[in-house]
C-alpha cells in the first residue's frame, strides 16, 4: 500500500509540476537520441551491405561438387544433403544440354533450327525469380521452357507459344534425332544479343535429356534406347590370385596403392571362394594365395563400384604375375525346393595375361573366357540350369531371360545327375548345392538388375543401363537466408565437397557489423556517462528544491526508504518519458532521412543516410534512458533519504 | 461535547510526559552551540491546549522538535521519563505507555517514525503543503500513510473541509442551490490558494488522522484575527471532541491568543549571557467558558 502512495506521488509530481520535470526529460532524451541515431545508422549501413546479398540470389547460393573419388551427385545424394543441412530451401543440380530450337519463319526445316543451350531449373529458383519467371511443375506431358529475352525476341516467341526443340544423340555408329514440343512459360533478362540462345527447363526434363544423351530409353518421352547401347558390368569386389612367396605376394606398397583407391586387400579363405576352389586342383591351395579386394571405410558399400580395370591394378602392383579377376558373390536361389547356386567365373585363357591360372584349373571345369563373356553373356554352362525362379530378382520375371534359359530347365525336372550337361562324362561334384556357372558379367548384371541399375532390353536381348542413374557433377544450393550460408558451406566442406559461395563477403559484413557495434558501444558509453553526470547535477538541484516537501513528508512519518523510493520512482517515470520522446524523434528521423515524399525529391536537401531502427534498438534506448535517470538520481535520493526532517523544516523556515 | 476526561489531570489522562531534558544544537556556520533545558517535569493531559511562549531564539521550536519526535535528544543521560500514551490496538479505547526515551536509546528509528506517523500531527509555520497535490490530496496524505479506507478518507476530508471553511464555489450561477455546486477548492492546486486557505489546509492536514498530539507553529501568521480564532476553535474542538482526546501544542508570540485558547502555558526564556533556553514557567489555567468558545461547560 505504501509503495503505491509513493508511486502516485511520483507520477503527480512529474506531471503536475511539468515545468520542472520537462527539463529533465529533455536532457535525458537529448542524451539518448544520438545513441539511438548511431545505432540506426550502423544498422542502416550494414543493411545496405547486406541488401545486395540478400536481394541477389548469389548471396544465398552455394555451388558445390564432390571431392570424393567415384561419388556423383545423384538425386538420392542431393536429397540426403538437403535433409542433413539446416535451413536449405532448394538444391538445383547443374545440367546443361545443347539442343536445337526451330525458328518460326522456317517451320519444319532443320536448317531453320538454331542451337539453344538449355539449363536445368526448379520452381523457386532464385535466379529466375529475380526476373519474375517461374518454371512451374513438370507434370506428365508438360514441358515448360523459359527463354532469355534476346532468344525470345530473335525467335519471335512469346509466353504461351510452343517451341519445337530437336535433340540428338549418337552411340557408336548409330545416330538418332527426336523433336519435342515445349511451352514457353516465361522470359528472363539474360545476357546480350550476341550471347547465343539460352533457355531453362525443369530439372525432370533435363534428367530425361541426360538419359537420352546416354542412349538410354526415356519412357517419359516415349523414346526407346539406342540399339547399340550396352550396359557395363560393374563390380564391387575383385579377387587377386598370386603365388605364395616374397617376390610374388603383395607388398606393403601394394596395399598402400590399393588403399589410395579405397580398396582393402584381405586374405581370402577357401570357404569364402568355394566356387573357385571347386574347379581348382588341390595344389592350388598350397601354391597360390588369394586376396579379396573390397572397398574399406565409408566406401564400404555394396553399391560402390571399382572403376579401375583388373589389368590396371595388376600392372601397378609389385607382386609379380598376380592375376585379378572380376568377382561377384555367388547367388543362391531355390528351384523346386532345392537350393542352387549361380557362380560367375570368367578366367583368362592360357594365351592371355594371367593365363597361368589354367595350370591349376581342373580339366573340364566349367568356366568362361572373356570372349565368351562378351559374346554370349546369357550362356549357361554347368550341371544344372537355374532359371525363372531366380530368387526375388526382377530379372527373374523377364520372359526373355526365362525363355533363353528354358532349354536347360527340363534337366532339373528329369534328373539330378550332374553329368548330363557336360560335354564329357567327367562329373564335377560340388556337394549338396548344385551350381550353375555363368559368365561373371551375367552374375554382375543380375546383381545390378536387382538394384535397378540395368534392365534387359526386349529387342536386343542385351542388358542396358536403367534410366534412374543420372548423376550430376555440380549443384546449386540455396539457403533460407544469407546468414545460413556459412554453416551450410562448412557442413558441405566436412562432407568433402568443394564449395563456392559468398561466405567471405558475408563474413566481411559480419566483421563490419561487429566493428561498428564496438564503435557505437564506445561512443554510446561515453555519451551515456556524460549524460549520467549531467542528469546527476540536474537532479541534485531538483532534489534540493524539494527539500521542504521531503522534510514535511518525513515529518509526517514517511521513512527514509520511502523518500528514496519516491525519488527513484520519479526518476524512472522521467526515464520512460524521455525514452518515449527519444524514440518518437527516432521514428520520425528514420522515416524522413534519405526518403522522398510522394515520389519526389521533396527532401532532397537532407543527407542521404539509411537509418534502420527496430524493436531491439528502441528497447535498448528505453532501458538506457531509465538507467541514466536512475543512476543520476541515486546519490541525491540517498542523500534525501538521510535528511533530518527537523533540518529540512528549520532551514529557511524557522528562526 | 467535551469528553469527560478533558483537562482532568489525573494520571490516567496523561498523554505526554517529559521529566527533564538537556538538548544541544550546533550552528555549523557560526560554530555556536545552543542548549535547551527542561528542568521542571512536564505533563500534558488529554484535551490540553498548550501554548509554548517565549521570545525568538529561546528554543521553542527545538523543544517542539523533541516533543514531536523529530529529533533525538543529544544526551539521554539528562532525559528523565519521556513517555507517550497512545491508543491501544486494536480498538483504541484505552491508552498504553510508550517509553520514548527507551526507543531513542535503542535507536529504534522505525518505532519513532511509526509513532510520529500515527500519533503526531504538524502544522508548521509555512505549512509546506505538497505542491503537486490538490487540497483534497494533501489532507489525505496522513490518512493514506495510516492506511485509512477510501470511504472513511473521503468522509473525513469532507468533514474537515467543512469545519475549516475550506469550501469555495466557482462559477456560481444565479439561483443555483448549494447542493448543486461542486467544491472546487478541494480540487484546487496549492498554488491557487490564498494565504489563509493555505494555512487552514495545513491545519486540516495536521489533524486529519486524529493524532494524539498536534503541533502548530504560529498558526495565525497568515490569518486575520477572526479567521485565526475560528481556525483555532475548530482545532481545539477536533482534538477534544473525540473518544480519545488529544493534545495540541501551539508556538506563538501572541499572548492574547495563548490566554484565550490555551489551558496550559509553557513559557521559555533565554538564559542571560548564555546560549541556553530554559522552560521557566508552566501555568495551567481553567478552560474558557462554553458560551465564549461554543463548548459546553464541563
Amino acid at each position: 500500500m505504501t509503495n503505491r502512495i509513493y508511486i502516485e506521488l511520483a507520477i503527480k509530481d512529474v506531471f503536475r509540476l511539468w515545468s520542472a520535470s520537462q527539463l529533465q526529460v529533455i536532457i535525458i532524451a537529448g542524451i539518448c537520441l544520438p545513441i539511438l541515431l548511431l545505432l540506426g545508422l550502423k544498422n542502416g549501413h550494414v543493411a545496405d551491405l547486406r541488401e545486395d546479398l540478400v536481394t541477389s540470389p548469389v548471396g544465398r547460393q552455394i555451388i558445390f561438387w564432390s571431392l570424393k573419388q567415384g561419388e556423383f551427385l545423384t538425386k538420392e545424394v542431393l536429397r540426403d544433403i538437403q535433409g542433413s543441412i539446416p535451413n536449405v530451401s532448394l538444391i538445383i543440380p547443374e545440367s546443361q544440354k545443347l539442343v536445337f530450337i526451330e525458328r518460326s519463319e522456317d517451320q519444319g526445316s532443320s536448317e531453320g533450327s538454331s542451337p539453344l543451350t538449355l539449363y536445368s531449373t526448379l520452381p523457386g529458383d532464385p535466379i529466375l525469380e529475380q526476373f519474375g519467371a517461374e518454371i512451374g511443375s513438370a507434370a506428365p506431358g508438360a514441358r515448360p521452357l523459359i527463354l532469355s529475352e534476346p532468344t525470345a525476341r530473335a525467335l519471335h516467341k512469346n509466353i504461351g507459344d510452343t517451341a519445337t526443340l530437336t535433340i540428338k544423340r549418337r552411340f557408336g555408329a548409330e545416330d538418332q534425332e527426336h523433336t519435342l514440343d515445349f511451352k514457353v512459360v516465361g522470359t528472363v533478362a539474360s545476357g546480350g544479343e550476341s550471347d547465343g540462345f539460352v533457355g531453362f527447363t525443369h530439372l525432370d526434363i533435363m534428367t530425361c535429356l541426360e538419359q537420352y544423351g546416354s542412349g538410354e530409353a526415356v519412357p517419359e518421352l516415349s523414346i526407346p534406347a539406342m540399339k547399340s547401347l550396352r550396359a557395363v558390368d560393374q563390380y564391387s569386389q575383385m579377387l587377386l590370385v598370386c603365388f605364395r612367396g616374397q617376390a610374388t605376394d603383395l607388398t606393403a606398397k601394394d596395399h598402400a596403392f590399393l588403399a589410395e583407391r579405397g580398396l582393402l586387400a584381405e586374405v581370402s579363405t577357401a570357404a569364402e571362394i568355394t566356387s573357385l576352389f571347386g574347379i581348382l586342383k588341390p595344389e592350388a591351395a598350397k601354391e597360390l594365395k588369394f586376396y579379396m579386394l573390397r572397398f574399406s571405410g565409408e566406401q564400404d558399400n555394396p553399391q560402390s563400384v571399382i572403376r579401375d580395370s583388373p589389368e590396371l591394378l595388376s600392372r601397378n602392383t609389385e607382386a609379380q604375375d598376380d592375376l585379378l579377376l572380376r568377382w561377384c558373390d555367388p547367388l543362391t536361389v531355390q528351384v523346386n525346393g532345392r537350393d542352387y547356386q549361380i557362380v560367375g567365373l570368367t578366367l583368362p585363357n592360357k594365351r592371355q595375361t594371367g593365363g597361368w591360372i589354367q595350370n591349376f584349373v581342373k580339366p573340364r571345369a566349367p568356366w568362361f573366357t572373356y570372349e565368351e563373356s562378351t559374346a554370349t553373356p546369357l550362356s549357361v554352362r554347368g550341371p544344372v540350369a537355374v532359371l525363372a525362379d531366380l530368387g526375388n530378382k526382377e530379372l527373374a520375371f523377364t520372359p526373355t531371360l526365362k525363355a533363353s534359359l528354358q532349354p536347360l530347365e527340363q534337366q532339373i525336372d528329369d534328373t539330378e545327375q550332374t553329368t548330363t550337361s557336360l560335354p564329357d562324362d567327367e562329373a564335377v561334384s560340388l556337394g549338396e548345392v548344385s551350381t550353375a556357372y555363368v559368365p561373371v558379367s551375367l552374375l554382375a548384371f543380375i546383381t545390378q538388375a536387382s538394384r535397378n541399375q540395368v534392365t534387359l532390353d526386349s529387342e536386343s536381348k542385351k542388358f542396358v543401363p536403367s534410366s534412374s542413374q543420372v548423376a550430376f557433377t555440380k549443384a546449386r544450393l540455396y539457403t533460407a537466408t544469407i546468414d545460413d550460408v556459412p554453416l551450410a558451406a562448412d557442413l558441405l566442406a566436412k562432407r568433402k565437397y568443394a564449395v563456392l559461395s559468398e561466405v567471405s563477403r558475408i563474413a566481411e559484413i559480419h566483421e563490419q557489423d561487429t566493428s561498428l557495434k564496438m564503435l557505437v558501444a564506445v561512443v554510446a558509453l561515453g555519451v551515456f556517462l556524460f549524460g549520467v553526470i549531467t542528469v546527476f547535477s540536474v537532479l541534485v538541484d531538483s532534489t534540493d528544491r524539494k527539500k521542504g516537501m521531503i522534510g514535511i513528508l518525513r515529518v509526517m512519518g514517511i521513512s527514509g526508504s520511502g523518500v528514496f523510493f519516491f525519488l527513484l520512482a520519479r526518476a524512472i517515470i522521467i526515464g520512460v518519458m524521455s525514452a518515449a520522446v527519444c524514440c518518437g524523434i527516432g521514428v520520425l528521423l528514420a522515416a524522413v532521412l534519405g526518403k522522398t515524399i510522394a515520389g519526389t525529391e521533396y527532401l532532397a536537401w537532407l543527407p542521404k543516410v539509411h537509418v534502420v531502427l527496430g524493436f531491439n534498438e528502441y528497447l535498448l534506448v528505453t532501458l538506457g534512458a531509465i538507467l541514466c535517470a536512475v543512476l543520476g538520481v541515486l546519490m541525491p535520493a540517498l542523500k534525501a533519504s538521510r535528511l533530518d526532517p527537523f533540518d529540512a523544516i528549520v532551514e529557511g523556515q524557522f528562526h | 461535547m467535551i469528553h469527560p476526561d478533558v483537562t482532568r489531570t489525573t494520571p490516567e489522562n496523561v498523554i505526554l510526559r517529559l521529566d527533564s531534558l538537556k538538548h544541544t544544537l550546533v550552528d555549523r556556520d557560526k560554530k555556536q552551540c545552543f542548549t535547551v533545558n527542561v528542568a521542571k517535569p512536564l505533563e500534558f493531559y488529554a484535551g490540553d491546549f498548550i501554548g509554548l511562549l517565549g521570545p525568538s531564539g529561546c528554543g521553542k521550536t527545538t523543544l517542539l522538535s523533541i516533543l514531536g519526535l523529530l529529533r533525538k535528544p543529544t544526551d539521554l543521560d539528562y532525559v528523565g521519563r519521556f513517555e507517550l500514551y497512545v491508543p491501544s490496538e486494536p480498538k483504541g479505547d484505552a491508552r498504553e505507555l510508550v517509553d520514548i526515551r527507551d526507543a531513542w536509546a535503542r535507536n529504534d528509528v522505525r518505532r519513532i517514525e511509526s509513532l510520529r506517523r500515527t500519533q503526531m500531527g504538524f502544522a508548521l509555520q509555512s505549512g509546506e503543503l505538497v505542491k503537486s497535490l490538490t487540497v483534497n490530496e494533501n489532507i489525505q496524505v496522513p490518512l493514506r500513510l495510516n492506511g485509512w479506507r477510501s470511504d472513511d478518507m473521503r468522509e473525513r476530508v469532507q468533514d474537515l473541509l467543512g469545519q475549516f471553511s475550506l469550501t469555495r464555489h466557482r462559477d456560481q450561477k444565479p439561483g443555483a442551490s448549494e447542493t448543486t455546486l461542486s467544491n472546487t477548492l478541494a480540487q484546487s492546486r496549492i498554488n491557487r490558494l490564498s494565504g489563509g486557505e493555505y494555512q487552514r489546509v495545513s491545519l486540516a492536514r495536521a489533524v486529519s488522522h486524529k493524532p494524539s498530539v498536534v503541533f502548530v507553529d504560529e498558526p495565525t501568521s497568515a490569518l486575520n484575527r477572526e479567521l485565526a480564532h475560528n481556525a483555532l476553535e475548530v482545532l481545539r474542538s477536533l482534538q477534544r471532541e473525540r473518544t480519545m482526546p488529544g493534545i495540541t501544542f501551539m508556538i506563538t508570540h501572541d499572548e492574547e491568543l495563548a490566554t484565550r485558547f490555551c489551558n496550559l502555558i509553557v513559557r521559555m526564556a533565554p538564559r542571560r549571557g548564555e546560549p541556553e533556553g530554559d522552560v521557566v514557567d508552566v501555568v495551567r489555567t481553567e478552560c474558557q467558558p462554553m458560551a465564549e468558545n461554543g463548548l459546553e461547560n464541563s
